[in-house]
């Protein structure tokens, strides 16, 4: 009986110690990238008049006065929201595209060979040349810039999902086909699982992509969006604002990333 | 008991299940853009329900030919005969254990066991059945819902046999399952084969390179020679079961078989050794 006791306390003491370390790395990590922000920003602040010209490079309580003007002005939720909406929309139809595209080509490495060059091609588009050409197309509404971000997403996703397909071990499949799987199991049971990892790689690259996207659409010709936010006020000289905007979509960006590796996270739990 | 062989076929006639008629694997290597042959009038029957296993030096075309069978390769020139029918295309009608696991990563034990029935269509139920049956036969069971990476080599090893036993193919196809296993573990995983085996009696082509195996689990043992693959000898392991492999060398008839397929083998070896390019050479030796 007591040789048992002792045990289960040996057990229980690794846990604890398991359990106080990660608490203790999630806070020093968390607390770390703060205390660098805000010596960044603190330096920033003390730096400009000084060694920075504040007309140039603004500083943090000027952004932050900013901020605030355009949120009391009633400018800012609209404008944050449409940009979102165009994001969210792009990254959708480029991903699932872009997935398509890659479990297709990735299993017929003759037909990838052939439109290799063309996709080549399309990808040294700059986005500058392609944006104009899309507004023309689909008008400077929402659209141009949905189609504008889903073409950032859909390299990104596309190469990584079709360097994940043909990563799949040939065992794998072969070992499937033994078994009996048909051409459609094959690929969902088989292809498109084992090349997740490299399909999320390509998702989470992917989100600053998308905003990227949205945001050069409303650069080229918008009269709303935080790219247009961003315009209008470099078009002003007030550095101040376009600041301000910018870490709106610095913020964006990393909300959007912080709920897609959240949504991974589940969704990995879900598969086990 | 040690009725040894020289040429296979001994016994009444029997329906043969699996038959490679004068078969010839040809390559073509990257590198050197030369044709290699791989296998060379390779022709063998192998009737349902025994227990065959093939040896020989690396490279002579042992896994060559279980692909073939497969149906994942095709055959340069000759023939594969399932139930007496060419194979064209992949054969769903046999059992692959591979010489890596292939276990699927993202999926449990019980997941891995069960993927043939589902890809089959078998309803839920059923498949756990059949699995929680299977696992528990081979002592995985309470490791159900572990991943492949969170078992122990040889517990993958036995998962991916029992993945392939699940759906009762009529021919069993091992590629060195127990390979990279310590010897402990090796020797249970055979006494495993054994008595799972023992149980539904299909056809299992098993490759190998250790002897012991060989002789512990077969009813024939077929010996390669390598540069190109041919088939050199088929003996018969006189030695009854059901077999005690943990004591297999004291089986009567043991040293005898052993003996003659060391005698046979170890000059194999020998000639690949001598003559690593001359390939031309190793084969008229190993001819005479």
């Amino acid at each position: 009986m007591a040789a048992i006791a002792h045990r289960e306390r040996v057990l229980e003491r690794v846990v604890d110690e398991h359990r106080r370390r990660r608490r203790h790395d999630f806070w020093t990590l968390y607390l770390t990238r703060v205390a660098v922000l805000v010596a960044l920003l603190l330096a920033w602040q003390l730096l400009s008049g000084v060694l920075l010209d504040p007309y140039f490079f603004s500083r943090p309580s000027l952004i932050w006065h900013q901020l605030v003007l355009l949120v009391q002005s009633g400018r800012f939720t609209g404008n944050v929201l449409l940009t979102v909406e165009e994001a969210f929309l792009g990254y959708l139809l480029g991903t699932v595209a872009a997935t398509v595209a890659a479990a297709v080509l990735g299993l017929l490495p003759r037909a990838y060979a052939i439109v290799e060059p063309f996709l080549l091609a399309v990808y040294s588009i700059p986005s500058v040349a392609i944006g104009p050409l899309l507004i023309v197309w689909l008008g400077i509404g929402i659209d141009s810039k949905v189609v504008l971000a889903a073409y950032f997403v859909f390299f990104v996703v596309f190469m990584n999902g079709v360097s994940g397909v043909r990563s799949v071990p040939r065992g794998w499949i072969d070992v499937a086909r033994v078994m009996g799987a048909g051409r459609g199991q094959l690929v969902t049971k088989v292809v498109l699982r084992g090349a997740a990892p490299h399909f999320m790689t390509g998702l989470r690259t992917a989100v600053p992509q998308a905003v990227i996207g949205a945001i050069v659409g409303e650069f080229i010709s918008s009269q709303r969006g935080i790219g247009f936010l961003i315009s209008d006020a470099s078009a002003r000289y007030n550095t101040a604002g376009v600041f301000a905007a910018i870490s709106v979509l610095s913020i964006l960006v990393l909300v959007m990333a912080i709920l897609l590796s959240g949504l991974s996270r589940l969704g990995a739990r879900r598969a086990g | 008991m040690a009725d040894v062989s020289a040429n296979g076929r001994g016994g009444a006639p029997r329906a043969e299940v699996v038959e490679l008629v004068s078969v010839y694997k040809a390559f073509v290597a990257g590198g050197t853009r030369q044709a290699k042959l791989a296998l060379e009038d390779v022709s063998l029957r192998v009737p349902r329900g025994e227990f065959w296993s093939i040896i020989g030096p690396s490279g002579c075309g042992k896994s060559t030919i279980l692909n073939l069978i497969a149906g994942l390769s095709a055959p340069t020139d000759g023939t594969i005969l399932y139930d007496g029918r060419a194979v064209r295309g992949v054969n769903t009608d046999v059992g692959y254990v591979t010489q890596d696991d292939n276990l699927l990563p993202w999926r449990t034990l019980q997941a891995n066991v069960e993927l043939a029935l589902e890809l089959r269509g078998v309803p839920a139920a059923r498949r756990a059945e059949r699995s929680r049956e299977l696992i528990a036969r081979v002592g995985l069971a309470g490791f159900e819902r572990h991943y492949p990476a969170e078992l122990s080599g040889g517990m993958r090893k036995r998962a991916s046999i029992i993945r392939t036993l699940i759906y009762e193919a009529p021919v069993i196809l091992m590629d060195e399952p127990f390979g990279p296993l310590d010897a402990q573990t090796r020797l249970v995983l055979q006494d495993d084969l054994l008595r799972l085996w023992e149980r539904s009696r299909q056809t299992i082509l098993f490759v190998t390179h250790d002897l012991v195996e060989a002789i512990a689990l077969s009813d024939k043992v077929v010996v390669m020679s390598a540069g190109p693959g041919r088939i050199k000898h088929v003996y018969e392991v006189g030695i009854p079961r059901p077999r005690d492999v943990f004591h297999i060398h004291q089986a009567p008839g043991f040293s005898l078989i052993y003996d003659r397929l060391w005698a046979d083998i170890s000059g194999e070896i020998a000639m690949s050794r001598r003559a690593p390019a001359g390939e031309a050479v190793r084969t008229r030796e190993a001819e005479g």
